[in-house]
């Protein structure tokens, strides 16, 4: 039986939170859209564009995020995904890859995608979120921090997953931050992912 | 953040060795920590098992278990930020040239700007 650190109780926690949440209802999706949106990313990327285009959209965030551009989220808003769902979409789509690959970094076999919680989505997006230099409406200039800000449920979660995982938006000031490992290991290793995601970030 | 990280605690850092693990990147560990990284992205369960169990001996669980965090995390921000068309900054672009990685034109790498689409 392996023995869980303090760092993976803490981890493990809101991991937990995390995955029961995307289950209920959001702030444009029911439950049981998102769930289908975690399943979309599980599945192996065949490389051919889905008919629904919030799949499609998903199934490119877990497989394709480097590829995607403009004209791509364009075309699924043509297609009827409105730039705040899409936004929601991809808070989900990459929470479940993140805490898919922590699971299967640990040996562990992924999650069983929860059961959709009944409900109304809330519809409680960030009225005075409008487009700027991205893709999509944001509170303020985009960045990392504020890229989810139309859908302030989604921020709110990717920001708890992020300081989690890794460090608050506020502790990464904290140069010589030790969490497990140093900072500068932990750059190393977020250097050498985002590499291999050839994402530039 | 890796330089500066680096720089901030005086601690020697090969930035070349995050695109050629042939050269050590003078971190604590940092062989084991890339190779894990690897393991992790390349999905294999076999290397997967060798790398998590070399990085847990040689640093310790806690260190295993974070860099597993800190992957995910990367999993998770690089999606975000590739799906939204957050801008890449001058001083981001720059890192990247002097690697050898900087490949707009392949891809549609979105620009800083304050440009209002609105």
């Amino acid at each position: 039986m392996t023995t869980h650190s303090i760092v993976e109780r803490d981890i493990d926690a809101v991991l937990a939170d995390q995955w029961s949440g995307l289950a209920g209802p959001g702030t444009w999706l029911r439950g049981d859209e998102r769930v289908a949106i975690a399943g979309v990313c599980r599945e192996p990327d065949r490389r051919s564009v889905l008919a629904d285009p919030m799949h499609d959209a998903a199934r490119c965030i877990a497989h394709d995020a480097a590829r995607i551009a403009a004209t791509d989220v364009d075309w699924w808003v043509s297609d009827g995904v409105t730039r705040e769902t899409y936004v929601e979409v991809v808070g989900v789509a990459s929470r479940v890859m993140a805490i898919d690959s922590f699971d299967r970094s640990l040996g562990q076999p992924p999650r069983a995608l929860p059961a959709p919680v009944p409900g109304d989505p809330s519809g409680l997006g960030a009225h005075d979120a409008r487009r700027r230099s991205g893709w999509v409406p944001t509170v303020g200039a985009i960045g990392p921090p504020t890229a989810l800000s139309a859908v302030p449920a989604e921020a709110s979660a990717q920001r708890q997953l992020h300081t989690a995982l890794y460090l608050s938006y506020e502790g990464m000031s904290d140069l010589d931050a030790h969490r497990g490992l140093h900072r500068t290991q932990m750059e190393l290793v977020a250097a050498r992912v985002s590499l291999l995601n050839d994402c530039f970030f | 953040m890796l330089r500066a990280s680096a720089t901030h605690t005086g601690r020697a850092v090969d930035l070349f060795a995050i695109a050629d693990r042939r050269r050590d990147p003078l971190v604590d560990h940092g062989h084991a920590l890339m190779r894990f990284v690897d393991a992790v992205m390349a999905a294999d369960p076999g290397e997967l098992d060798d790398a998590r169990t070399t990085l847990e001996a040689a640093a310790g669980r806690d260190a295993m278990v974070r860099a597993a965090a800190v992957a995910a995390n990367f999993q998770m921000m690089n999606r975000l930020v590739d799906a939204t068309g957050v801008p890449i900054g001058a001083s981001m672009r720059s890192i990247a040239a002097d690697l050898g990685l900087d490949r707009t034109g392949e891809t549609a790498v979105p620009h800083d700007t304050d440009e209002d689409t609105t």
